[in-house]
């Protein structure tokens, strides 16, 4: 009996090994989608399902090559397929009919949803994505210009797979301020509160070169930068351009209503797409997403360009470096009232001008332009989203809730009717921290050769066309005039 | 009643043997036990004694017998035996043969002198300089023998004399192979016990180091030595090493391993429970921290119990190079353990199972690696794993010049061609290489065999279960460890039980005047080590002295 009792054991833990193997397989039989792309199919209530497979053999091989430019093909190492199905799962499992691997999502990072279904909701492929275990709850959620499709299909060179590129613009975007990236757990979370409503960044397919000046406005991409310098300079002049609604303006790349440029093969973010519920209702430009940052965002950058003083003798780029929101909601007189508080630090990272920095009137001056600037974007961003999309993009229910439950049970059935007129103060605070590595702007030279010249002795800088820069100032100055911005605040 | 006693014992042999009856034939008693040696008592006569010994060891042929005049008044006869080459001829001829035929005369004429008399006072005058044992029966005289030291008979004695002279060919002492050290002594255990002891009677000058001899096997004769320092070692756990050693029985020891089966306390686990050394510092330590040390004559390797497992992740170095870098090394070896058990394990089970955890690019990297091997990833890993054990034991029982050809072979022919004739990936050899690494990076042999040996039922178990099997494992492993014991020490203490003061010198080692205690379930009472205030300080400034002062420790 004493004898038998370890071979009772030994058996008996043996055989809890036979539950293993059953979801064994081997890592060269799965099909590593990379991106996700969803559509809405011909007919009402079927879904296109496009995998961007990446093909790893292709992979290593251009991994092998070092990167070089004279790679054998110039086509990603994926293999996209789209299948159309009744539904969503019916469309993945339809997959197998051509897909010799096992389609395997871990590894997707980045799911696009297609403009035509975001406009009928997205609630049914959420539900998809968050049953699937496989699918990660970190993955980015993007809502294409047009096709998913599409947006697959694109090869851009510096990243090979398309879905990985996704990834890293989002990674990066912060650089420029112009994207707000949501992962799938983010967007579920917004959805089942219904607190606060839901923006998606918006991808679309562009070239790479921005146009030269003479065809566009004769604004950014001075020295014929890569796209990333054209987004930075961009930035004063294309919420120039949207100020004059409706996209009239050559805005290269905003405007809901302009069609897009001829289609390039490189992937751009581009400003946000914003939900009420889980439908689409419209476009957010670069200049409302930033504003619409400042309020929601966890990290902050770019550029804000300020002149420091009214009659521009030149002009400064802040880098924000740090950015907080608070919202406070405020019952005055039994009106609910939004208050809005952002405070901001950045950095002085270009000088246009000899500007000496060690002047501390010189540098408030330009902490409150900054402000105003930031207030600006953010009235901006209200504007769009408050009157016209009528979508509580930037959680004032939320915080609603937050501070006055009581109040929000009994008014969380009207909010769709209170939102679009609560009133709402903001005030921004704005700090500079450094100026980089001088203090001083260099002396530049007096008699540039171009013919508009003001202020004898300073000049803008050399190459600087003049049309981008009364408008910059001018929309410095509208901030200032109103009553509820607020300068720097030093001690 | 003695020659009776002879021919009862010869008797067996000679009808065997068949050697005829008649004149004085040679005495061959057979083979004989330790019991009727120790009963059989050394005649008087010289003959009768010579002839004795020589029938004992059967007349053996490097037995040299060299019958003397004592020039004593009046002149004594007497023999000398020793076995030819276990002797150290130079001292022999030097220190015993000289004085004893030279000096004797001066010492042994103002009285006459004889038998056993004659005997003492040799002790006391000619042959003073050494150690000289009274044999008064046929056992400690063949044991002595055999040992390599020289027997002295006189003729009219009972008893014979045994005079130390051990030599002869032997291994000098070296920096062992093993457990090499950058800093730090070099010398190195060799096969002879004596000089073994030496090593550590020149490290340890303590009257309390004891050192207590018995002899193991019953044919070999094996000197065993027990060490240990009274005062600091456990006096129940050298009482338990006693009892342990006292109760083997067994044909031989060739080697301290033998002894190490006889004692350790869980036979069949995978994990040592003793440790062997070559270092005479590493056994110091040992025993200075309270342990007992087992020399055995005839291997380099002293071993030193009880034994814990974090006391395997330690190289004698640990406490001669600098305490910051010591945390660092410490902390290499720590972890190069699970590497060394877990990484086969861990890639079977990420690529089967878990192709999740992989980043991106890695998993395109493996999955593009495995196109085309015709195994599943569990196969490709045994492959390997097992082919690395070929060439490793390949390797060390090779002579040295063929050693090189051998690793050649295993990491072109084996590790590249693999790759490309499609049976193995890259990143597998890469996992077997860094395995067979980390394997190397802890200084004991045998924990390193025992983690090569639990690596292979991981790999299983990460090829069943995934990551979950290799919990399994882990948790079996751990579940071992925690009930294994060493002389009634608990395998993994400092950590279970937890022993907070002890941790000191565990996973990382803190500064000798921060460990002030020695090892508690070692020494009896937690003995103090290092007393307090021994932390080095720069020089008083003459400002703030007060205040300096007050924060010594």
């Amino acid at each position: 009996m004493k004898k038998l009792f370890p071979l009772t054991a030994a058996l008996a833990l043996a055989s809890l090994l036979l539950a293993g193997c059953w979801d064994r397989r081997e890592i060269n039989d799965l099909a590593f989608v990379m991106a996700l792309g969803i559509d809405k199919g011909s007919r009402p209530g079927t879904f296109i399902f496009t995998a961007q497979v990446a093909v790893p053999s292709e992979f290593a091989a251009s991994r092998g090559q070092g990167g070089g430019g004279d790679r054998g093909s110039p086509l990603p190492p994926v293999w996209i397929t789209s299948v159309e199905g009744e539904s969503l799962m019916d469309a993945r499992r339809r997959l197998a009919e051509w897909g010799p691997r096992r389609d395997y999502y871990a590894h997707a990072e980045v799911v696009v949803l297609g403009e035509e279904l975001a406009r009928q909701g997205i609630a049914e492929v959420l539900d998809f994505l968050q049953r699937h275990p496989e699918v990660r709850r970190t993955s980015h959620l993007f809502v294409a210009e047009g096709t998913a499709q599409s947006i697959l299909q694109a090869h851009p060179r510096l990243d090979p797979i398309p879905g990985m590129a996704v990834r890293s613009l989002v990674r990066w975007s912060p650089l420029a301020g112009t994207a707000q990236p949501v992962t799938l757990q983010e967007a579920l979370c917004m959805l089942f509160t219904g607190r606060t409503q839901l923006v998606l960044p918006r991808l679309a397919l562009t070239t790479a070169l921005e146009q030269p000046p003479g065809q566009a406005k004769p604004t950014d991409a001075q020295g014929g930068n890569t796209s990333e310098g054209g987004a930075n300079t961009s930035e004063g002049s294309s919420s120039d351009g949207r100020r004059e609604k409706g996209g009239k303006g050559p805005a290269k790349e905003a405007g809901e209503g302009a069609p897009p440029k001829p289609h390039g093969s490189e992937l751009r973010l581009m400003g946000g797409a914003v939900f009420k519920g889980d439908r689409l209702v419209g476009w957010l430009d670069r200049r409302e997403t930033r504003g619409y940052m400042w309020i929601r965002g966890q990290k902050h950058g770019g550029i804000t360009i300020v002149s420091p003083t009214p009659a521009p003798p030149g002009r400064a780029s802040i880098e924000i470096i740090r950015g907080r929101a608070r919202l406070v909601p405020e019952l005055v007189s039994g009106r609910l009232r939004m208050r809005v508080q952002v405070k901001e630090e950045g950095n002085v990272v270009e000088s246009m001008a000899p500007l000496d920095f060690t002047k501390a009137e010189l540098v408030r001056s330009l902490e409150r332009r900054t402000a105003t600037a930031i207030r600006g974007e953010i009235m901006a961003a209200l504007q769009r989203a408050q009157k016209e999309y009528r979508s509580d993009i930037f959680g004032f229910g939320a915080a609603v809730y937050r501070r006055y439950p009581g109040l929000w049970r009994q008014i969380e059935q009207d909010w769709d009717r209170i939102y679009p007129d609560l009133e709402v103060v903001v005030e921004v605070t704005s700090r500079i921290r450094r100026t980089m590595q001088t203090y001083q702007g260099l002396p530049l030279s007096s008699s540039p050769p171009q013919p508009e010249q003001r202020q004898g002795g300073q000049t803008q800088r050399e190459g600087q066309k003049s049309g981008s820069s009364p408008h910059q100032g001018r929309s410095g100055q509208g901030g200032i005039s109103s009553p509820s911005a607020r300068g720097g605040t030093r001690p | 009643m003695l020659f009776r006693l002879l021919r009862r014992l010869a008797g067996g042999s000679r009808k065997r043997k068949g050697i005829p009856k008649g004149g004085q034939p040679p005495f061959h008693p057979g083979p004989v036990t330790e019991e009727e040696l120790a009963r059989l008592p050394l005649p008087a006569s010289l003959e009768q004694s010579v002839s004795l010994i020589q029938g004992l060891l059967g007349h053996a042929a490097d037995l040299i017998v060299r019958e003397v005049l004592l020039p004593s008044t009046p002149p004594a006869r007497a023999a000398i035996l020793f076995i030819e080459h276990l002797v150290d001829k130079d001292d022999l001829q030097q220190h015993i043969l000289k004085p004893l035929l030279l000096e004797v005369a001066a010492t042994a004429r103002v009285a006459a002198l004889a038998g056993r008399n004659l005997l003492t006072r040799l002790v006391e005058t000619a042959l003073s300089d050494r150690k000289a044992i009274p044999a008064a029966n046929a056992l400690q005289a063949t044991e002595g023998l055999l040992d390599g030291d020289t027997l002295l008979l006189l003729d009219g004695s009972p008893q014979g004399l045994i005079l130390t002279s051990r030599g002869g060919e032997g291994r000098a002492v070296e920096e062992p192979d093993t457990e090499s050290v950058v800093r730090g002594p070099r010398e190195g255990f060799t096969e002879r016990l004596h000089t073994n002891l030496s090593l550590l009677r020149r490290k340890i000058k303590s009257p309390n180091l004891r050192t207590e001899s018995l002899r193991l096997g019953r044919v070999t004769r094996t000197q065993v030595v027990l060490a240990y320092i009274e005062g600091l070692a456990n006096r129940r756990i050298v009482e338990e090493v006693r009892r342990r050693l006292q109760r083997i029985e067994i044909d031989g020891v060739l080697e301290s391993a033998y002894v190490e089966e006889f004692i350790e306390d869980s036979p069949f686990s995978p994990f040592p429970q003793v440790a062997a050394t070559e270092r005479p510092d590493r056994v110091a330590a040992g025993l200075l921290e309270g342990r007992v040390a087992i020399l055995v004559d005839g291997s380099p390797f002293a071993l030193t119990v009880p034994a814990v497992a974090s006391e395997f992740f330690l190289s004698s170095e640990d406490y001669y190079a600098r305490v910051p870098i010591v945390i660092l090394v410490r902390f290499v070896r720590f972890v190069s353990f699970f590497v060394a058990l877990l990484a086969p394990a861990v890639y079977v089970a990420l690529t089967t199972y878990h192709q999740e955890m992989l980043p991106t690019p890695l998993a395109m990297a493996i999955a593009a690696g495995r196109e085309g091997v015709p195994f599943p990833a569990v196969v490709e890993a045994l492959l390997m794993v097992f082919t690395f054990e070929v060439l490793r034991e390949a390797g060390v029982r090779m002579p040295r010049p063929l050693g090189q050809a051998i690793s050649i072979v295993g990491a072109l022919v084996i590790g590249e061609t693999a790759v490309q004739a499609g049976l193995a990936t890259p990143l597998m050899l890469i996992v077997i290489a860094i395995t067979a690494i980390a394997s190397f990076a802890f200084p004991s042999p045998s924990m390193v065999m025992a983690t090569r040996l639990l690596a292979f039922p991981m790999v299983l178990l990460a090829a069943m279960l995934g990551i979950f099997g290799i919990i399994w494992g882990l948790l079996a492993i751990l579940i071992h460890l925690v009930q294994l014991r060493s002389f009634g020490i608990p395998y993994l203490w400092p950590y279970a039980p937890l022993s907070l003061p002890d941790l000191r010198d565990s996973l990382s080692r803190l500064h000798w005047w921060w460990m002030r205690e020695r090892p508690s379930l070692m020494t009896p009472e937690n003995a103090e080590r290092v007393p307090p205030g021994q932390r080095p300080w720069p020089p008083r400034p003459h400002r703030g002295q007060k205040k300096r002062g007050e924060e010594r420790p």
